[in-house]
């Protein structure tokens, strides 16, 4: 009677057995593989933002007390998109306890509420009016999708609530009066990233677009920005190849690539598809320069993929200690991957990347406020006005990074960009030189 | 166009051996286990995982099998079990449901990143021609066929099969007659989650990489692909896996790249319209 799914057993391991002694040898595992440590940013030690304060402004501050000044924050907690939740808290807690070593908001300390909204556009909306209606924040970081911030838009200007986004890069989507971006738009990025490209490969005429047709900032890259600024650099578009989120298996569309014989790629994909994409692009010999979008700069794709991506270019901002012009850039940069090594769930070497976008706009809140003289005692509805006209004023805020030149009328910020590559041996995106 | 024939080929594989897992269960319950692709996806870290401890091939194929048939036991124990017999819908809501759960908790271990492998993917094993033929190719090819076919021998030529079939055909009948049904139901969801679990394990040795929201977008094609072949049938499964393979690379080769998802529901849609039975005829009475 048992011994039929016994045999049954028998059968499928003699099977597995049989088979994989005659497999390939497995691909080794990533020396990066995420480190577990059950410690969350909460836990960072006290003294941990004196690395990214100013001194002076920390010499002469008074303590913060009384009722707080709140800012909420809508990011993915859980999810799919979680890392980016931990590294908003992370960027969060490090603005928050440099403003309040520096005396808070004209006295007030800051408090950030976090709210989580995932990706989904539903929970985008129930965040935003969560903390517009029931909490009180004077403003809003976030939410994180360009899908979340294109229904989130209409929503903050009917509640009239200042809202910066920090990661959204679809380009078109309209914004005023009281929604601001404080990324930079693939409309923008993209053209200086090809042309960066094309400079630094005379040779590339014939390119091949590969892309995610199925996200909405992905879709926009592949279908509108790519084209427009390769034609536009004397580019040949020899064929454009799209696939759906969630693909798995490339070797279809690898092997349609190699026989395009492309001189170059230009590819749009999250981190999942591109570096799937990325070893069937080595696994079959295609080797050609070439240029992702800079939604693959936001995730820790030059950690773990193939040394064969070596020199991929991108277009965003500074990344690393080494690679930042100011020296509260490279501080900023040394706090968050000390606040960000026992936290679980994001791989090391950490990918900064644009994190210091949302610590940047919690900077400019509080320089804002502190501008228009706001305190935890000033009204909701008079806060938030004098919070829109401050931001809509903004120019050449300087971020820990860079310098966030002024928002244009349609609320996305005007920044310089820079070309960055793959740069395997320390893992990591780094400036083009 | 002969290279992707042997890319559909390998990856209609993968969806034969995952959609067996659909058939399986439900050929034999008569309802739908909605949590099978978590399960597969669960089986790819898990084999990913004893890769990353540095065990060899062969024992990280037989964990993640062991890892995903266990799986697919608390699956059976949490959404089917407790279910009346009449009732079909409240399982395969509740099957959802712990998917999700699945989801979340494999987001908690391994984090919202991909699980990525170091180093790159098995170069060609050999070559006709201008046709490359990697040994990971081969491997998921001649595993997913090996197992289909015993699958199929065990179904219809063994002891258990019979009592397999015979809870299928009627579970009252065939606990009258003095077979053990929950021990039946309890192997077939072991055999499935196996299934998938190994399936799982082969993908990540064909991408490099583990995600945790993979079950979805694959169990919902393994799924279509179980619906193409015939509800219940098992080589009916297995050539529309291939089928459906050959569909996707092809449909690349001839630029409708951004329509490959398309067309294969779209195709699935057709056949059901002409063939409500699915190409190869559902197992009316179980399975087949």
């Amino acid at each position: 009677m048992h011994a039929a799914p016994a045999r049954l057993f028998g059968l499928f391991s003699a099977l597995t057995l049989f088979a994989a002694a005659c497999a390939p040898a497995a691909p080794t595992p990533a020396p990066t593989a995420v480190a577990k440590v059950a410690a969350t940013p909460a836990a960072v030690a006290p003294t941990a933002a004196a690395a990214a304060q100013p001194a002076a402004s920390a010499a002469a501050a008074r303590p913060a007390s009384g009722p707080p000044v709140k800012l909420g924050w809508i990011t993915a907690l859980s999810g799919p998109a979680q890392v980016f939740g931990e590294m908003h808290r992370i960027a969060g807690s490090i603005a928050v306890d440099k403003i309040n070593a520096e005396g808070g908001i004209n006295g007030s300390p800051l408090e950030i509420m976090y709210e989580n909204g995932e990706l989904a556009p539903p929970q985008g909306v129930a965040a935003i009016r969560k903390l517009a209606e029931q909490d009180g924040v004077f403003g809003l970081v976030g939410p994180i999708s360009s899908g979340q911030w294109e229904v989130g838009v209409p929503l903050v200007n009917q509640l009239e609530i200042p809202a910066i986004n920090v990661n959204a890069t679809k380009s078109g989507i309209a914004s005023p009066p009281w929604a601001f971006r404080l990324v930079g738009v693939d409309d923008d990025m993209v053209p200086v990233g090809i042309r960066a490209f094309r400079d630094k490969n005379p040779g590339v005429k014939r390119v091949v677009i590969v892309g995610d047709v199925r996200e909405a900032s992905s879709e926009f890259a592949v279908n509108t920005s790519y084209p427009a600024a390769l034609k536009a650099n004397q580019f040949d578009i020899v064929e454009t190849i799209g696939f759906p989120t969630g693909t798995t298996d490339f070797s279809p569309i690898v092997t349609r690539i190699k026989g395009l014989n492309p001189e170059g790629l230009a590819i749009s994909v999250f981190l999942a598809e591109g570096l799937a994409l990325q070893k069937e692009l080595e696994a079959q010999g295609v080797k050609v320069p070439t240029f992702v979008s800079p939604i693959l700069w936001a995730f820790p794709f030059a950690n773990l993929a193939t040394d064969a991506a070596n020199g991929w270019m991108t277009i965003g901002y500074y990344d690393a200690v080494a690679d930042s012009p100011r020296p509260e850039g490279r501080a900023m940069y040394e706090e968050f991957v000390r606040r960000a090594a026992p936290v679980a769930g994001i791989p090391k070497p950490v990918n900064v990347a644009n994190a210091p976008i949302g610590h940047d706009a919690v900077l400019l809140y509080a320089k804002v406020m502190r501008d228009a003289g706001i305190t935890a005692a000033t009204p909701v509805k008079e806060a938030r006005t004098k919070i829109r006209d401050g931001l809509r004023g903004m120019k050449n805020f300087q971020g820990a990074g860079w310098t966030y030149k002024e928002f244009k009328p349609d609320g996305d910020v005007v920044l310089d960009f820079v070309p960055l590559v793959v740069d395997k041996p320390q893992r990591r995106w780094a400036p083009q030189r | 166009m002969e290279q992707q024939l042997v890319n559909g080929l390998a990856l209609g594989s993968m969806y034969a051996l995952v959609a067996l897992g659909y058939a399986l269960v439900l050929g034999v319950l008569r309802r739908l286990n909605l949590a099978h692709g978590e399960v597969f996806m669960l089986g790819a870290f898990v084999g990913a995982a004893a890769l990353v401890a540095g065990l060899p091939l062969p024992l990280a194929l037989l964990g993640a099998a062991v890892g995903a048939a266990l799986l697919g036991l608390i699956v059976e124990r949490l959404c089917f079990r407790p279910a009346p017999p009449d009732q079909e819908l409240t399982p395969a809501i509740s099957s959802v449901a712990l998917g999700l759960v699945m989801v979340d908790l494999a987001i908690k271990q391994w984090g919202s990143e991909p699980y990525s492998l170091s180093g790159g993917l098995s170069g060609p094993a050999f070559s006709l021609g201008t046709v490359q033929v990697s040994q990971t190719q081969l491997l998921i090819v001649g595993l997913a066929l090996g197992l289909a076919f015993a699958l199929d021998r065990t179904v219809h030529a063994t002891a258990f099969g019979r009592r397999m079939r015979a809870v299928a055909e009627s579970s009252i009948n065939a606990s009258l007659v003095g077979i053990d049904t929950r021990r039946v139901v309890m192997v077939t969801f072991a055999v499935s989650g196996a299934l998938a679990g190994i399936a799982g394990l082969l993908l990540v040795l064909r991408t490099g990489v583990a995600s945790p929201t993979v079950g979805l977008g694959f169990g919902i094609k393994a799924l279509a692909v179980m619906a193409i072949g015939g509800l219940g049938n098992l080589r009916g499964c297995v050539l529309a896996g291939l089928l459906v393979g050959l569909l996707e690379a092809m449909s690349l080769q001839v630029g409708l790249s951004s329509y490959s998802d398309l067309v294969v529901w779209a195709v699935l849609v057709g056949i059901l319209v002409f063939r409500p039975g699915g190409l190869f005829g559902s197992a009316e009475h179980g399975l087949r």
